[in-house]
């Protein structure tokens, strides 16, 4: 824009100041108010999480130290509490969880590993890829998932980030049969909320990772009866910025208990979305998503690859090109959720896309390889993607959507501006799920 | 992927949320363009200070989770931006009827002719298009920090500023334009 060269601009801007000059207000203390304001928040806040506080320790109280009981005379006294002492700065790592259920942090840069901890024994099957790591607010914790079975784990392990110490094991199921698959950290409280299934349904089960106990669990959707073709396997969660809202998709036995579900977060009261029919609240979202402001992106699994764009409660889909050649596993979202980044995986032969959302413009970063070849080590593809910087992305490699864990495997940097491979790094079992704090 | 390095008015690492003049040093600056943003798209002087001190709030408890070397006007005017746009779905409550049918809002007595036809005309634009007006022609800001308060591409917002100029052009059929 050139106003000054535009005399009918300067002449609009000046009518337009004129305007709006003429109903502002001046308010010399507002800066004042609006401080106040802010301190009123803030000690509402830290008066209402003792509160709280106190009223749920009243009641685990007493559950705890029936577990505790029962816990002793079945494994002895456990060992104190480690105080973590960090020697790495947590967001200088990515975090890998491999098949074999060992969690290996590496170097952000160099790939070079820092630390590795076995955290549950291995599965005797494969694991689909998915979203079993997070990491808490401040970075020092990492919360993990390790799958007993392709449908998930009982227990949620956590780790210091920066030196791999084993800190805490939370039993998620004191009644048994629910397995837990995905789990995201609500931002505003620090809960970690796991998201499981038993027979029967689809839960979120609330876990308060300081005081190390699970806090409720609430049903989320009734399944109809388990068919022919299996239970439903979570893939991811993710909640809101303002953790108002948590998003988790699945993939069902039939196409249409296919797709992401959420659940509103309201203190302690989980609101489970409205569904159809029993069909998924955001049909067709099981093959990667993203959140941000107040849309949804997500992967319809299909070909050609097409990402869609609904608002926060699944309205309004637009359907937006990828540009690529191959099924889209995963999608990341720019800061500005302005731009979308589309990762194929590896078994329909791969390739990066970048999508504009406010334009819809696509354009392949790279190009699946042909038919009849199978991707290596430098074909940028993968079943999970994690953004180490402004360029970069890790992604983990599988020949398939399953992990094994008596196979190697591979973890790759990619260039997203050029779709290059930059770096590998080899693994004893194929990797399931990767993470890199921001 | 994330948002490019600001240069002035970015916040250091630690801030400590509890301390008010952390809060004023922060956002203090930004604090009377954020008053003109909100008056500006509300047309409604004490809407605008709910807005702004509502505003602060949202900024400050993210205020932790921002990337080192954000530039805070624009990341706060977005947030004040947002809460207009909350603030007008239900604003209709609070808006008064005049004889002739017009909606004037609490408080606010244009006068002159000119006056009143602009704030119409504005008032009538979608809320996204009178955004970008306001940006540009009330609080004078580059294309690239539109960009940032309204959540879209550079190109994008340029595109729709060209064609909101054009529009309120037209709205106020601008007489110097005819031949």
């Amino acid at each position: 824009m050139s106003d000054g060269q535009d005399p009918r601009n300067e002449r609009l801007r000046r009518r337009v100041r004129d305007a709006l000059d003429s109903i502002y207000r001046p308010a010399p203390d507002l800066v004042r108010r609006s401080a106040g304001a802010v301190a009123r928040d803030r000690r509402r806040h830290r008066l209402a999480a003792p509160l709280g506080g106190i009223a749920l320790t009243a009641v685990a109280v007493a559950v705890l130290v029936l577990v505790l009981v029962r816990h002793v005379s079945e494994h002895g006294v456990p060992g104190p509490a480690v105080t973590p002492q960090p020697t790495v700065t947590p967001r200088q790592s990515v975090y890998t969880l491999t098949a074999g259920n060992e969690v290996v942090a590496l170097d952000r840069t160099t790939l070079a590993v820092r630390w590795r901890t076995q955290v549950a024994t291995p599965p005797a099957e494969g694991v689909d890829a998915g979203a079993m790591l997070a990491i808490s607010r401040d970075g020092g914790v990492l919360y993990v998932l390790p799958p007993s079975r392709n449908s998930g784990g009982t227990t949620l392990v956590l780790l210091d980030a920066s030196s791999g110490q084993r800190l805490a094991a939370i039993p998620l199921s004191a009644s048994g049969g629910a397995v837990y698959r995905t789990l995201a950290v609500d931002p505003q409280s620090g809960t970690v909320d796991v998201v499981g299934q038993d027979a029967s349904h689809l839960l979120v089960t609330e876990v308060d990772p300081q005081r190390r106990v699970v806090l409720a669990s609430h049903v989320t959707r009734t399944l109809p009866p388990v068919t022919r073709v299996g239970p439903d396997i979570l893939g991811a969660a993710m909640f809101t910025a303002d953790g108002t809202r948590l998003y988790y998709s699945y993939a069902g036995g039939s196409p249409d208990r296919s797709g992401i579900d959420w659940v509103d977060v309201s203190g302690p009261r989980l609101s489970p979305c409205p569904s159809t029919g029993g069909a998924a609240c955001i049909p067709g979202g099981a093959d990667g998503f993203a959140v941000a402001n107040s849309h949804v992106v997500f992967s319809e699994g299909t070909l050609p690859p097409h990402l869609v764009e609904t608002d926060r409660d699944g309205r309004t889909p637009r359907q937006l090109t990828t540009g690529m050649g191959a099924i889209a596993s995963s999608v990341l979202l720019d800061a500005a959720a302005t731009r979308a980044l589309v990762v194929a995986s590896c078994n329909n032969l791969g390739g990066l896309g970048s999508v504009d959302l406010t334009t819809g413009d696509a354009r392949a970063i790279a190009t699946p390889a042909p038919n009849g070849t199978e991707p290596g080590p430098t074909s940028p593809c993968g079943e999970r993607a994690a953004p180490l910087s402004t360029s970069t992305i890790a992604l983990t490699q599988l020949p398939g959507a399953t992990a094994h864990p008596d196979s190697p495997g591979t973890v790759i940097v990619v260039d997203t501006t050029t779709g290059k491979v930059t770096r590998s790094a080899a693994f004893p079992a194929e990797v399931v799920d990767l993470l890199a704090p921001t | 992927m994330s948002g490019k390095a600001g240069a002035a008015a970015s916040l250091p690492v630690q801030v400590r949320r509890d301390d008010a003049a952390a809060f004023e040093a922060a956002l203090g600056p930004s604090i009377e363009q954020a008053h003109r943003l909100a008056t500006a798209m509300l047309h409604d002087a004490v809407a605008a200070q709910d807005v702004v001190q509502e505003a602060s709030i949202k900024a400050w408890r993210k205020i932790d989770r921002l990337r080192e070397g954000t530039e805070m006007r624009p990341w706060f005017l977005g947030i004040v931006a947002n809460e207009c746009r909350s603030a007008l779905r239900s604003r209709w409550r609070r808006s008064v009827v005049y004889l002739g049918g017009e909606v004037v809002s609490d408080g606010i007595e244009p006068t002159a002719v000119a006056t009143q036809d602009t704030l119409r005309a504005l008032r009538s634009m979608r809320y996204k298009d009178r955004l970008v007006l306001v940006l540009h022609f009330y609080l004078d800001m580059a294309v690239e920090d539109i960009a940032r308060v309204a959540g879209v591409s550079t190109p994008a917002a340029k595109a729709r500023l060209y064609r909101a100029i054009a529009l309120l052009r037209q709205k106020l059929h601008d007489e110097e334009d005819e031949p």
